[in-house]
């Protein structure tokens, strides 16, 4: 299921119906603005699992848009490159925020050494918004997807 | 992303600052005016010098290296050596008949593009770079040299990044190098504001993690920052050697690198324009190997306390995760007071004029 308002040439005609037209030139200008307002279709709702297609684009979205403070993000980095220093692979950053993204995390799957290390960090970092750990159980008994985030 | 890949033992090369366009950002300040160009003689020469001091990759720049009318023959050198190749260019003068006389000499070619279009032209100074771009893509394709895309990052152009990775994508790129603006030669007069603070760096470092996931498998993504971390835990990235060892023992290509070439023949640690305190020779007084025993001697212990230098005071000692090191580097060289008075062949020659 996809909700919000559909945008492109389909979108633009339904608006102009209803927006006052003078100076077909002007409308045009104006409708584009509203357009680009209402661009939110590129967001999945929660019943839709996120296409590989956009993630990079929410990212993005949410790295410029999404408000995020400065020292948050640089924390969130430095969470990264002490795993990545361990190597720690993959990490996969991902938007937070629905339907406009306003946060971003990083995931990965962490053994017992690496959640040491974790927790270790975490605790001369204040300000990360989130932690999650989820043992992934039988048969990677050892493993624990982590996800950490800012927002 | 490069973040703890084995490093390549590099000499770079700017044989020529002649160069058909006039971009703002350019670092040599190079342009159509500039005509100064190295003897092949000389070049030919420190490749080989540089291979036997166990250097592995040959990467040109400039200038335009295109414009230099001896390149095929100094990729040849450096093929008969065993030597991988690399160019960077600005992509303009990519014909089939040039590209058709590169291949098989490079192993790959860097194509410089700063953004979408409008952003690329403005920057490239001039109103057809991109479209004379696209045409040497097409060019370099069609012949099957391998290419990658090197995109200069600043203020502008960060939030343009999934545009040109999608562009370097659908090319058929094997690598997108992003390499954040640095403030020299004619950039430091026109671009100053456009320079990536730290915020940015950042956010372009989760924006490549996201880039990675996508194109990792069938594009590099090589980001030209490293973080803290790494370079608090990689000591031969930071600082060379701790003074107790001997240097005459390690090979040079592992005290040094990359190596740098500049267009008159100054020879210098890992980047253009450093400073020329630093300075292993001039080739046009000295070779590279006759040079290099004098260069350990004295240059050498000053080029290591300058790592030492700014690794303690401006890596340790602040707040930030990343860190263009070389940039760094280039910056304190110039303004740090570090070495001896110059001697008469090391003092600066004006490049402009000559």
């Amino acid at each position: 299921m996809r909700l919000g308002l559909r945008t492109g040439s389909t979108n633009l005609r339904y608006w102009r119906r209803f927006m006052p037209s003078k100076d077909s030139q002007q409308d045009e200008g104006e409708l584009r603005v509203i357009w680009s307002l209402l661009a939110i279709d590129t967001v999945p709702m929660p019943d839709e699992k996120l296409g590989k297609q956009s993630i990079e684009r929410d990212v993005l979205a949410a790295l410029r848009f999404g408000g995020l403070d400065k020292q948050n993000v640089t924390e969130l980095v430095q969470v990264v490159s002490v795993l990545n220093r361990e190597g720690i692979r993959p990490l996969r950053v991902f938007p937070i925020g629905i339907p406009a993204p306003d946060g971003v995390g990083v995931q990965t799957n962490l053994t017992l050494k690496g959640l040491r290390i974790l927790v270790d960090l975490l605790a001369k970092i204040e300000r990360i918004n989130h932690v999650e750990v989820f043992p992934l159980g039988i048969p990677a008994i050892d493993q624990f997807m982590t996800r950490i985030s800012v927002r | 992303m490069r973040m703890l890949a084995p490093r390549q033992r590099i000499i770079q090369i700017h044989p020529t600052l002649k160069c058909n366009l006039l971009c703002k950002h350019c670092y040599s300040t190079s342009g159509p005016s500039e005509w100064q160009t190295m003897e092949l003689d000389t070049l030919c020469r420190v490749v080989k010098d540089a291979h036997e001091m166990g250097y592995e990759v040959l990467s040109v720049s400039g200038g335009e290296p295109l414009l230099y009318r001896h390149l095929d023959e100094v990729l040849a050198v450096a093929k008969s050596l065993g030597m991988g190749t690399t160019i960077t260019t600005n992509g303009t003068l990519l014909d089939r008949e040039r590209c058709e006389r590169l291949r098989g000499l490079v192993d790959i070619c860097a194509i410089s593009l700063d953004g979408p279009p409008d952003l690329h032209n403005e920057i490239r100074n001039s109103s057809q770079a991109f479209d004379r771009l696209l045409s040497g893509l097409r060019s370099i394709k069609a012949v099957g040299v391998p290419f990658g895309v090197i995109h200069t990052l600043t203020r502008r152009s960060w939030d343009h990044l999934l545009w040109i990775a999608e562009f370097a994508a659908a090319q058929g790129s094997s690598l997108l190098q992003i390499h954040p603006l640095e403030l020299i030669g004619r950039a430091a007069s026109e671009m100053a504001v456009d320079s990536p603070d730290d915020d940015v760096l950042c956010r372009t470092y989760l924006l490549s993690l996201a880039l990675l996931a996508k194109y990792g498998n069938s594009m590099r993504i090589q980001l030209d920052v490293i973080d803290r971390e790494s370079l608090l835990s990689l000591p031969e990235v930071a600082a060379p050697l701790d003074s107790t060892v001997d240097p005459t023992l390690i090979p040079a290509a592992d005290l040094v690198n990359p190596l740098v070439v500049e267009p008159l023949g100054r020879v210098v640690p890992v980047s253009y324009g450093f400073s020329r305190e630093y300075q292993i020779c001039d080739l046009r007084h000295q070779t590279l190997k006759e040079a290099w025993l004098g260069f350990l001697r004295k240059g050498y212990p000053q080029y290591r306390d300058l790592c030492n230098h700014v690794l303690a005071e401006h890596v340790k000692g602040s707040n930030r995760q990343l860190f263009s090191w070389y940039e760094l580097l280039v910056k304190h060289s110039v303004e740090g007071n570090w070495g001896e008075p110059l001697e008469d062949w090391q003092r600066p020659v004006e490049v402009s004029g000559v």
